[in-house]
């Protein structure tokens, strides 16, 4: 009974990230993101991609792990580092263990190769959350955690880096300024200009290198259509 | 750029017929509600009333000339205002009261005890058409039985006793009332319409108030009026395109092939 039920979730789990229809409009989307982010620098080359948000809920993760498989469609060597050590939920959108994880790189505790796991899918690395520490915020502030993002950065291609919501914690904002380029997910109807309004000029206050947001969760426009990326170009 | 105190989001058609299309259901709610509240008023609280009139017709003789003088002309409009006014007072009122329990159909009600209204003034209606010599006398009240006697019985005591208090040369009863076939009020589908159309307009105010009050981001167009920051993707909701897409079949396969036609679009392009 137990079973059918964890199979059941699983299974969801699964449509919901992995078993989308190639050209469902989401996947569509995603691509148009990808495409957007290696147009979107001219000087620097985005290597390192901060995935975060104003409030919970608003589909970070669910972005990252599928943008993550998008670059890696597209042939590069990508990983996706779940550094949101308070709520972590890639391990359990790609089945990984949670007991070791980027945590235990950062307190010296093992080695980037051994908690890198592969996936199903081609190209694309993950590293999940390990053990949660009790002190998230100290930890991303030292030394350790930004040599590790740098390494990470000269090891792949694209490295996404999943964080925790940025009103309350400071986590995403210090992360911000360890990776080349930083977006915000805003989720449509879940979300108040004011909240997104603190998240934005909490990035900005810290310097982070805001390149733009992703809105998320659109419902159709009254004339029945989604909004496509050809909506962007007007 | 971003302003907390000055937050863009005007009442725009679209968003408002969004909202609509969203939240009809609260509007259907408030008429609903109101027409229930509407329904238990009209049909379990509300009392019914009946009316019944008689038409008396009188006129004074002040002179001979086939013309009539503004000061006749005057006269008669006193008439009327006396007749009015007498008609209310308690002399007739108990008068009238003193004849309404002689009547026979009344007397029957009251002795089932249906009934035990009596007359009282403001159950009186007099009217009089303008230029004419014909008065009205109206009694509402809860039973047409009723009505009818205590109309008829408050004619019959004013022209009885007017030679007392007013002179006059000549007072006929036009038309005995007649017995009412159906309430007057309350207007029981009148109320529920118009408690209809009330519940609409409150259900209406509400989602009005719903989007004035509502600060959330919407769409890509409130986002871009409040934020200098681009917007680099737009992820449908997924929930929303699988419900849809159970829901029926026509679309999903509408749909599909119009995705396909992308997908292809793209792949042609590499």
């Amino acid at each position: 009974m137990s079973t059918k039920k964890t199979e059941e979730k699983r299974r969801h789990t699964e449509r919901k990230y992995y078993k989308l229809d190639n050209n469902h409009p989401a996947m569509e989307a995603y691509r148009v993101l990808r495409t957007n982010l290696d147009f979107s620098s001219a000087d620097k080359q985005i290597k390192t991609l901060l995935i975060t948000s104003s409030v919970m809920g608003e589909g970070k993760s669910t972005t990252a792990a599928n943008l993550a498989m998008m670059f890696a469609d597209a042939g590069k060597k990508t990983l996706l580092v779940d550094m949101d050590l308070r709520k972590p939920s890639q391990h359990k959108i790609f089945q990984l263990r949670k007991d070791t994880g980027i945590s235990s790189v950062i307190s010296g505790l093992a080695k980037i190769e051994d908690v890198t796991c592969k996936t199903d899918y081609e190209g694309l690395y993950v590293i999940p959350c390990g053990f949660r520490p009790p002190n998230p915020s100290e930890m991303l502030n030292s030394e350790r955690a930004k040599d590790t993002v740098a390494k990470l950065r000269e090891m792949y291609d694209m490295v996404i880096i999943d964080s925790p919501p940025s009103i309350a914690l400071t986590d995403s904002l210090l992360l911000s300024n360890y990776c080349d380029a930083t977006i915000l997910i805003v989720s449509a109807g879940n979300v108040a200009f004011e909240e997104v309004g603190t998240a934005i000029s909490n990035l900005k206050s810290v310097n982070a290198n805001l390149i733009g947001v992703v809105m998320n969760n659109l419902k159709r426009t009254s004339n029945g259509n989604y909004y496509y990326y050809y909506y962007y170009y007007d | 750029m971003y302003d907390s105190q000055n937050i863009r989001s005007e009442i725009d058609s679209r968003r408002l017929f969004q909202a609509l299309r969203e939240k009809w259901w609260v509007i259907a709610a408030a008429a609903l509600a109101a027409m229930v509240i509407a329904f238990v008023y009209a049909y379990f609280i509300a009392d019914d009333v009946f009316e019944a009139t008689t038409t008396v017709w009188a006129f004074r003789d002040t002179s001979d000339k086939q013309s009539v003088s503004s000061s006749e002309f005057n006269a008669y409009n006193a008439l009327i205002k006396d007749i009015k006014e007498l008609i209310r007072t308690d002399e007739i009122v108990g008068k009238a009261n003193d004849l309404l329990a002689k009547d026979a159909d009344y007397a029957e009600l009251v002795a089932s005890g249906k009934s035990a209204e009596k007359i009282s003034k403001r159950k009186i209606t007099v009217e009089n058409t303008t230029d004419t010599r014909i008065v009205k006398i109206q009694v509402s009240g809860s039973t047409p039985v009723f009505v009818k006697a205590a109309a008829d019985a408050l004619a019959t005591a004013l022209l009885a006793n007017i030679d007392e208090y007013i002179p006059v040369s000549g007072m006929k009863i036009v038309d005995y009332a007649k017995l009412p076939q159906s309430q007057t009020s309350p207007n029981r589908p009148l109320i529920i319409m118009m408690s209809m159309i009330i519940g609409l307009a409150i259900g209406f105010f509400i989602v009005l108030l719903y989007i004035v009050l509502d600060h959330r981001v919407k769409d890509p167009e409130s986002f871009r009026a409040n934020f200098d920051v681009p917007i680099l993707a737009m992820i449908p909701d997924f929930a929303e395109r699988e419900s849809m897409a159970k829901s029926s079949g026509k679309r999903k396969r509408r749909r599909r092939a119009s995705a396909t036609l992308i997908d292809n679009k793209e792949d042609s392009g590499k």
